[in-house]
């Protein structure tokens, strides 16, 4: 069986190259428990204990934004309205005392 | 954890003995299974398939072959029945060949490309006994206890399959026959 040396590295080589991104990955191997060993709680539980990736800087901003409006002073955000009411022949008028500025 | 351990653990349904056999065989296995079908989703589901089988008729195992080949003959003939629903033709030709006649003609520089060629030209059956020779390393005796084949009949694939190849390089890879 020496003729099959003439062969063998390159055989080799060329079947590790074929395989080099193929990989057993712990999705498949989920998968594989889930239709076997796994009881329902421990369906759950694999579920529970996913790795999650989250994106960090969507993330920071989200969280910025959340701690911003949670210590930001109640009714800030809210426009307080002063009326004055006035009477004028024998008619009530409402008087806005606040201005606000718009471009014409 | 032993052979025997792991066997034990999964005649008794335990998680960590199965998770520790997937581990241990899923990467070479889904390998092996790639190189004979060709095909990533199919492998994927062939190894996948294999494992339920192993779980579902482990108490079946006899010990009598090693974990290991038992697992890889159900792969092997899940990828069969896989290539058989692809319809390949995989009728054996297996005249005697003339040893004497082939490779010593061969010119000596092999070009990879060539030889990559005429392995995916190669019938599977020949494939199938490569990739366990060549990329799974087994001996012929191993190989022939997995397919439950004569060691000659190994031999004599492997025989054939080299000299196709020789001659599929000895073509340059081209179409022409």
């Amino acid at each position: 069986m020496n003729r099959e040396d003439i062969f063998k590295d390159d055989i080799k080589k060329i079947f590790d190259e074929e395989v080099s991104e193929m990989e057993f990955t712990d999705k498949m191997m989920d998968s594989i428990l889930d239709k076997t060993t796994r009881s329902r709680y421990g369906r759950i539980r694999s579920i529970l204990n996913y790795e999650l990736q989250i994106p960090l800087i969507p993330a920071a901003v989200a969280v910025a934004a959340l701690l911003a409006v949670s210590i930001m002073p109640e009714g800030i955000l809210e426009k307080h309205y002063r009326f004055t009411t006035i009477e004028i022949a024998g008619s009530q008028v409402m008087i806005q005392e606040d201005k606000e500025v718009t471009r014409k | 954890m032993t052979e025997n351990q792991m066997i034990d653990g999964l005649i008794n349904g335990q998680e960590d003995a199965f998770r520790h056999m997937m581990l241990l065989y899923g990467n070479k296995l889904l390998g092996t299974c790639y190189l004979i079908l060709r095909d990533r989703g199919e492998a994927e589901d062939v190894v996948q398939e294999t494992f339920v089988r192993v779980f579902k008729s482990i108490k079946s195992f006899n010990r009598k072959s090693s974990l290991y080949t038992w697992i890889y003959r159900i792969a092997i003939n899940l990828s069969r029945d896989t290539l058989r629903k692809r319809s390949y033709d995989l009728s054996l030709n297996e005249e005697l060949i003339d040893d004497s006649d082939s490779l010593n003609q061969l010119e000596q520089k092999l070009h990879l490309e060539e030889l990559k060629i005429g392995l995916e030209r190669l019938n599977p059956i020949y494939r199938e006994v490569l990739v366990l020779f060549y990329y799974q390393d087994l001996s012929i005796a191993q190989i022939s206890e997995l397919l439950k084949e004569k060691e000659g009949t190994i031999k004599s694939r492997l025989s054939r399959a080299r000299r196709i190849l020789g001659e599929e390089m000895k073509r340059g890879g081209s179409e022409d026959e």
